[in-house]
């Protein structure tokens, strides 16, 4: 497993839609803070430009992932690579695990870089303390990964098709949203759906039980995630 | 004898039709075992079975004289292989390439990568594979399957897309690896030139099924010459053949033609009675049988493409 990780890193290096993806990612905040000292002049409260953010990473950061976890699985199968990879010999439970572990890899560099320009930016326009905004944004971006750990089965399942898992990040970054937007009534079952559960798990307190049920749901996504990209690779032939 | 690969009744079905059907090869250890067979005829699904690159539908394989497990991939670690078309990076160069699948094995050792690349006859340079004529990513393919020094190599039609002097260059590379490395080389191929000039053993494969599996020195003495007539009169003549000269394999093939199989009698002496007996015959000439009269006769006509 740990050859098999160190042969995905060694690829990244080369992989152009990751580049430009974190450079997207990065850009966001960047541009953000830009906004604020040019055309707001420092004038937007903290806590409106704190959510602007927390909003613009809740949905570009799994749409980001989705296109690059895409490419890291597809680009195998479209260059007839797995075969070569497979007889190195590679276990075919290891593989879809290495994938996963680049990604989380590629995602963490990402999150941690975007939310150190992001509280940067926020130091700079408004000063104070700012270990809750990062205590905040952290939680956001690592569930939120968590919760998108199913698209790497769609990868897997669509082979060489590119669309089908771009369009799942996507359609889970929506459900993310609109979390944000959930009522009291209905945050039940927002809690128990993972990807509205990423955004509730913000709102509410972090030793509520609303908070416990997002936290389990979203962790037993990823685990089940996990399963279905393991086992539907296990199953195809090369 | 010892082999390094033997499969017992190996079968792949898909759907309801066999890609392979009761396969049992015995690829001996040390030779170069020569599968044969026209395209779609079972070679690669063979060699993805022996891989566990698919599973199969029923049988065994044995790897260095143990059954293959699910879990075992201890085996694969001696087996170099390259199965259809080359499959790399594209926007990597082939030292980086090869690091990478080095690396899928544990150590990536640079001085190995570039011997090999030299023994292949790559250029070592900063050109990404993407830029590859289909010769030069056929051969970065074999050095892949080398890297490792493997004991044994399984070569996927290793010369296709090669022009003539890379293909003597891969042949006696192959050679060289057998012979003087004492590896065990399994190369499928439906050019049946390269699997002359290049296999100890043969095994042909048609529709699925391995016809048949012997030395290529075994192969030799099946050889069979003969004698093919043109005659205007096909009839008599036949019956001149069979029942005054007694020869016993005489058969009738299109436009005026008998093909003579029994070598009791001479060229010579055929003509000479022939004439004797007044029967003209237009043309007369004699056949050696080859690989592909061979791999016809067995596959009921067929030919090899």
């Amino acid at each position: 497993m740990l050859n098999a990780v160190c042969s995905e890193l060694m690829k990244l290096r080369k992989n152009k839609m990751v580049l430009v993806g974190s450079a997207v990612l990065w850009l966001i905040p960047a541009l953000l803070i830009v906004k604020a000292f040019t055309l707001d002049k420092g004038m937007t409260p903290p806590a409106e430009w704190l959510n602007t953010v927390v909003m613009l990473n809740t949905l570009m950061l799994p749409c980001v992932s989705g296109f690059v976890v895409t490419s890291l699985v597809q680009k195998e199968y479209q260059d007839g690579t797995l075969r070569n990879v497979l007889t190195a010999p590679v276990s075919k439970t290891d593989f879809p695990l290495a994938k996963l572990a680049v990604w989380f890899f590629w995602y963490l560099i990402t999150l941690v870089v975007s939310l150190s320009i992001s509280l940067c930016g926020y130091l700079m326009l408004h000063g104070g303390e700012v270990s809750y905004a990062a205590g905040l944004l952290a939680r956001n971006g690592i569930l939120s990964f968590l919760a998108g750990i199913p698209v790497l089965a769609v990868a897997f399942r669509q082979r060489k098709i590119f669309y089908p898992a771009v369009l799942t990040a996507l359609f889970m970054a929506m459900i993310q949203m609109a979390g944000s937007q959930v009522s009291a009534e209905y945050i039940l079952p927002g809690s128990i759906c993972p990807w509205t559960a990423v955004a509730i798990s913000g709102m509410v307190p972090v030793f509520s039980g609303y908070f416990g049920i997002c936290l389990a749901s979203i962790i037993v996504c990823g685990i089940l995630g996990t399963f279905l990209a393991v086992q539907c690779f296990r199953r195809q032939e090369q | 004898m010892n082999y390094a690969i033997e499969t017992e009744n190996l079968s792949k079905k898909y759907g309801e039709s066999f890609a392979l059907e009761n396969v049992s090869l015995h690829i001996p250890c040390g030779r170069i075992y020569g599968l044969l067979g026209r395209n779609g005829a079972g070679k690669t699904t063979a060699m993805r079975l022996i891989l566990g690159l698919a599973a199969p539908t029923s049988g065994r394989i044995k790897l260095f004289g143990r059954e293959l497990a699910n879990s075992d991939q201890s085996s694969y670690l001696r087996i170099g292989s390259s199965i259809e078309t080359p499959g790399f990076y594209p926007e990597l160069t082939a030292a980086e390439n090869l690091s990478v699948f080095a690396r899928l094995r544990g150590k990536v050792n640079k001085k190995a990568i570039s011997q090999v690349l030299d023994l292949v006859g790559l250029p070592q340079n900063k050109k990404k594979f993407a830029e590859y004529s289909l010769g030069m990513k056929q051969r970065l393919a074999l050095a892949r399957s080398m890297m490792h020094d493997p004991e044994l190599l399984i070569l996927d039609e290793p010369t296709n897309g090669l022009d003539p002097i890379g293909i003597a260059e891969m042949r006696q590379l192959i050679k060289t690896l057998s012979c003087e490395c004492k590896k065990t080389v399994l190369v499928s191929s439906h050019q049946l030139s390269e699997i002359e000039q290049l296999a100890d053993w043969i095994g042909i494969i048609h529709r699925g099924k391995l016809l048949e599996e012997c030395s290529y020195e075994e192969l030799k003495q099946k050889e069979r010459s003969g004698v093919r007539i043109c005659t205007a009169n096909r009839d008599r003549v036949i019956r001149f053949l069979t029942e005054k000269m007694g020869l016993e394999k005489c058969v009738i093939l299109g436009n005026n033609e008998i093909e003579v199989r029994d070598q009791t009698c001479s060229s010579l002496e055929i003509n000479k009675r022939l004439f004797q007996a007044g029967l003209e015959v237009s043309q007369i000439w004699i056949l050696h049988s080859s690989l592909e009269r061979h791999f016809q006769e067995l596959t009921g006509g067929e030919g090899i493409a």
